[in-house]
């Protein structure tokens, strides 16, 4: 069973997927039902592993594909915690693309796709090694392709080739990366397997300067995907696809796998000590800190939401490389759970965008006055994320800052305070007149166009509710952070593994 | 008896900061007519918490709740606790300031019951951080305060209130900034590598700083931090834009109360008294000293040509938030003398939110009145206004008096004289105050 849990894990999106591909369109009920059976069914038995993880049970799968290369599926703290947010999220965007989606033609290949994305996300948490991971990883650009472009529209097919060409070059960089490391260090394959404190640190001083060169290989290859400047371009393009399919390449699946992916490389391949040794850590930091500067001033210059919105994932995203290249446990705690905080309130913001698109019609910040007394609910939870975002207590981008910035001091790299406060003040500068317009203003002509009427609720509620949901996870994760189930303290376990040998 | 000791003893502190927030919830447009009695009854729990605390005499009383935010502790500070009297007072006086306005059709005003829910929020974080004792809790609640004060500031929504919330909201951004970076890198160095606690208490704060390499700048960063909010000359800009346009009670709890949370988080985090020994501070006490004097007496300068009863007010506070400032910055330099000045401090702090409160009342009252009684108020704001400039037998006085017998011994030179000379300021800008009002 322990070696099983991985593969079912995967296994729940990807019959899914095939399931669904193959039930005709008109089968709604049956495909509704298939989509959030799969959902559950998932959570539960990551919850499963999750337990067991405390309690030191080892999940792996591994099946030999060539001498030397393996296919590893295999759960670790780290990997629970990418699993945990994709799985819970995947549920609640799955329930709200339902309600966005009602109606609308060509479900059945969104669902499919969707699955397939998810499917390839859980193979990213859970891969051993590199290898598995470069195949999951290049499944994740081929997935979420269809999902871009499924408008059809001029627009959206345009920037599904953008998309496309930065994943797929984003994808051989990082080809060239493993077979680097397979080819000049590593022939047997174990040194390339996820090892916490790493597996490089014994390689002799020769070969420093090539692994030196092949992190950096890695990082451009992952950074396209983690959106690291200059390599961000294709995601503010892609906000051209339905806003469930954008909330979750934001919050979860695409950019997340980059990040994700760093991490990896970092804690799992080199090891952080070892990667501080090599001097490769403070490139990246300054590197992550000018995105998280220039991500933070292009979305002051927009004026549409989900755009705005796009480049402040840009910013926060490079939070979580940023904490990775911090030398010391309290740095890492903040990267590392930045992932689940920056996940849960970027995909509130997104529905919340989502739910104005789709129940007024407003796509521009300046279409958003008076939206508060209109969809109180919706504005109390964008507001929430806003603020979680900016940094302010009790919301959990308060921890994740808060980590960060003595994970910095403890690291020696005082100057990241001063990142931190910017970006902070940058924050405040793009999401504060957003929360002033929605409170603060009044109506004075009709919405832009106004698709759902006012009933019970302000909007659909299978828009309404996963938004409000994942609005409490955010104020739960910061509010309740020295609880001993909360992100907080799981991160921590994932730093005491890789520090204390 | 035993049962109110038994309740004082069992009531987690908690319950009393939150049920102001939970109030919120029953704010709704069309019942604010009804719910005026909810500003009056939102800080009455603690304030009665407060004075069983004080009757029993003063027991310790603390809450910890390890598993909330990075561990939450909250306790009642014995120092602070007259803070935290006027405090609660004040907030109880306004909101029935409030509820009369909406008993006399106040309640059909526009964004009524955003107004209502600010200020119960705003209420929230102004006790609040004033109990809260982990790092973490209190710059909670001390942003809650920061940003629901923009509900009350731009309230009646002029081309003026909207200029005064925005310069508001500029510097409160900033404030939080400089707050957020001196507290992270404060904590830093109370954590000491350790993995947890990360968020430690406000305590150990002061001795962190002092410990540290770097502790001037950390505190450098705190001091203008706080500053923003206690009217420190030179960021004090928002005070008298933002005082005429709120409405009143607004502006007498946020000159009254609010203002002083920036003095509590000085004396809170400022590595003061037995931690400044050495002299390592001075040059940030000197800095304290000078823009205190600059406060204290450039406010009065520009009070005394502004054209509206609450702006004068407002540089009103600004001058006698500067005093305070002399009084920290001197008690910072001779580290021997902290304890009498920072009694001095707080003596001084609940004077001037009493009296200051009043005279913000007074405006209303004069404004809504006319005749007979409108002169009778003017003579009995007398009282608040010769308290404030210190006149024999007065509160001001009291409060003056001992911080001027701490200095009489203390090498300070010119400044006994100046700071004695500081309620001609004081006298000038009520002057201005009274000729004001009596145009209206």
């Amino acid at each position: 069973m322990t070696t099983l849990l991985p593969v079912f894990v995967l296994a729940t999106s990807l019959i899914t997927a095939v399931l669904i591909f193959v039930l005709p369109e008109r089968h709604i009920r049956l495909r509704i039902g298939l989509n959030l059976t799969a959902a559950l069914l998932k959570i539960v038995l990551v919850a499963v592993m999750v337990a067991g993880i405390a309690n030191q049970v080892d999940y792996e799968f591994r099946y030999e594909l060539l001498p030397g290369i393996d296919l590893i599926l295999r759960a670790d703290a780290l990997s629970m915690l990418f699993a945990g947010l994709s799985s819970v999220l995947w549920l609640f965007t799955t329930v709200y693309a339902i309600g966005y989606l009602e109606g609308a033609p060509n479900r059945s290949r969104f669902f499919g796709f969707f699955s397939l994305c998810v499917a390839s996300t859980m193979g990213i948490a859970l891969a051993g090694n590199l290898f598995t991971f470069l195949i999951f990883f290049e499944l994740l650009t081929l997935s979420t392709y269809p999902l871009v472009v499924h408008r059809g529209t001029e627009e959206s097919l345009k920037a599904g080739r953008t998309y496309l060409q930065y994943t797929l070059g984003g994808g051989a960089v990082l080809l060239v990366g493993v077979a680097l490391m397979y080819g000049l260090v590593d022939q047997t394959g174990s040194m390339t397997e996820f090892a916490e404190t790493g597996t490089l640190a014994a390689i002799p001083s020769e070969q420093h300067f090539t692994l030196a060169v092949i992190f950096f290989v890695l990082i451009a290859g992952l950074g396209v995907k983690a959106a690291l400047v200059p390599l961000h371009g294709w995601l503010p393009i892609a906000m051209v696809a339905p806003a469930p399919v954008s909330a979750l390449l934001h919050a979860v699946a695409v950019v997340k796998a980059g990040a994700f992916g760093i991490v990896r490389v970092i804690y799992n391949i080199y090891g952080v000590e070892f990667a501080w040794q090599l001097g490769v850590l403070l490139p990246l930091a300054i590197l992550a800190s000018i995105t998280i500067i220039w991500g933070s001033l292009r979305a002051l210059q927009q004026v549409e939401v989900k755009k705005r919105l796009a480049y402040s994932t840009v910013s926060q995203v490079s939070y979580i490389a940023l904490g990775a290249c911090l030398f010391g446990p309290v740095g890492t705690i903040g990267g590392i759970v930045h992932l689940l905080h920056q996940g849960i309130m970027k995909v509130t913001l997104f529905f919340c965008a989502g739910n104005y698109a789709e129940t007024l019609g407003i796509h521009k910040i300046k279409d958003l006055d008076g939206a508060g007394a209109r969809m109180p609910l919706t504005s109390i939870a964008f507001t929430l994320g806003a603020f979680g975002m900016i940094g302010v207590p009790p919301l959990a981008g308060f921890i994740s800052k808060w980590y960060l910035g003595i994970g910095a001091l403890d690291a020696g790299m005082s100057w990241v305070i001063g990142v931190l406060i910017l970006s902070s003040m940058l924050n405040a500068g793009y999401f504060l007149p957003i929360v002033y317009r929605l409170w603060f203003k009044s109506r004075r002509e009709p919405w832009p166009d106004e698709h759902i009427p006012r009933g019970r609720f302000e909007t659909h509620g299978l828009l309404l509710w996963p938004t409000v949901a994942t609005a409490v996870f955010s104020l739960a994760a910061g509010l309740f952070a020295a609880h001993a189930w909360s992100p907080l303290s799981w991160s921590s376990l994932i730093a005491f593994r890789e520090y204390l040998p | 008896m035993t049962l109110l000791m038994y309740l004082l003893h069992q009531v987690p502190l908690p319950l009393l900061v939150i049920f102001p927030l939970v109030l919120v919830a029953f704010v709704h447009t069309n019942t604010v007519r009804r719910r005026g009695w909810m500003l009056i009854a939102a800080p009455i729990p603690m304030l009665l918490a407060l004075l069983l605390w004080y009757g029993y005499g003063q027991p310790e009383f603390v809450t910890e709740v390890p598993w909330l935010m990075l561990g939450l502790h909250w306790r009642i500070d014995p120092a602070l606790a007259p803070i935290l009297l006027m405090t609660t007072l004040l907030w109880t006086a306004a909101g029935t300031y409030v509820w009369q306005q909406l008993r006399s059709g106040g309640a059909e005003e526009p964004h009524i019951a955003r107004y209502l829910r600010c200020w119960l929020l705003t209420l929230t974080g102004n006790i609040g951080l004033l109990v809260a004792g982990d790092i973490a809790s209190f710059y909670t609640l001390f942003a809650l305060m920061t940003f629901a004060a923009f509900g009350l500031v731009i309230h009646t929504q002029t081309k003026n209130a909207l200029f005064a919330g925005k310069v508001y909201i500029v510097l409160a951004v900033v404030g939080e900034g400089l707050l957020l970076s001196g507290l992270i890198w404060g904590a830093a160095h109370a954590a000491a590598g350790e993995l947890t606690p990360t968020a430690p208490l406000l305590t150990h704060l002061p001795g962190a700083i002092a410990a540290s390499a770097q502790g001037v700048w950390i505190a450098l960063l705190l001091f203008l931090g706080f500053g923003v909010k206690a009217g420190l000359a030179g960021l004090h800009w928002w005070l008298p834009l933002a005082h005429p346009v709120a409405p009143t009670p607004a502006s007498a709890v946020l000159s009254g109360a609010m203002i002083k949370a920036g003095l509590v988080g000085w004396l809170l985090t400022l590595p003061l008294g037995e931690f400044a020994a050495g002299g390592n501070f001075a040059s940030i006490a000197s800095l304290a000293v000078i823009l205190g004097l600059v406060g204290a007496f450039g406010a009065a300068i520009m009070g005394v040509f502004a054209k509206k009863a609450k702006a004068v007010l407002a540089y009103s506070s600004v001058s006698q938030m500067g005093m305070i400032t002399v009084m920290l910055g001197t008690g910072w330099l001779y580290d021997a003398a902290w304890e009498a000045v920072f009694a001095a401090i707080v003596v001084f702090s609940v004077h001037h939110g009493f009296n200051k409160g009043v005279l913000f009342f007074g405006v209303g009252w004069v404004g809504a009145l006319s005749g007979r009684a409108a002169t009778l108020i003017l003579v009995l704001l007398l009282i608040p206004a010769l308290n404030l400039i210190g006149v024999p037998f007065s509160s001001g006085e009291y409060a003056k008096d001992l911080f001027k017998a701490v200095i009489a011994d203390l090498p300070v030179g010119l400044l006994y004289p100046i700071f004695s000379a500081g309620a001609l300021a004081t006298t000038a800008l009520m002057l201005r105050y009274f000729y004001l009002l009596r145009k209206t």
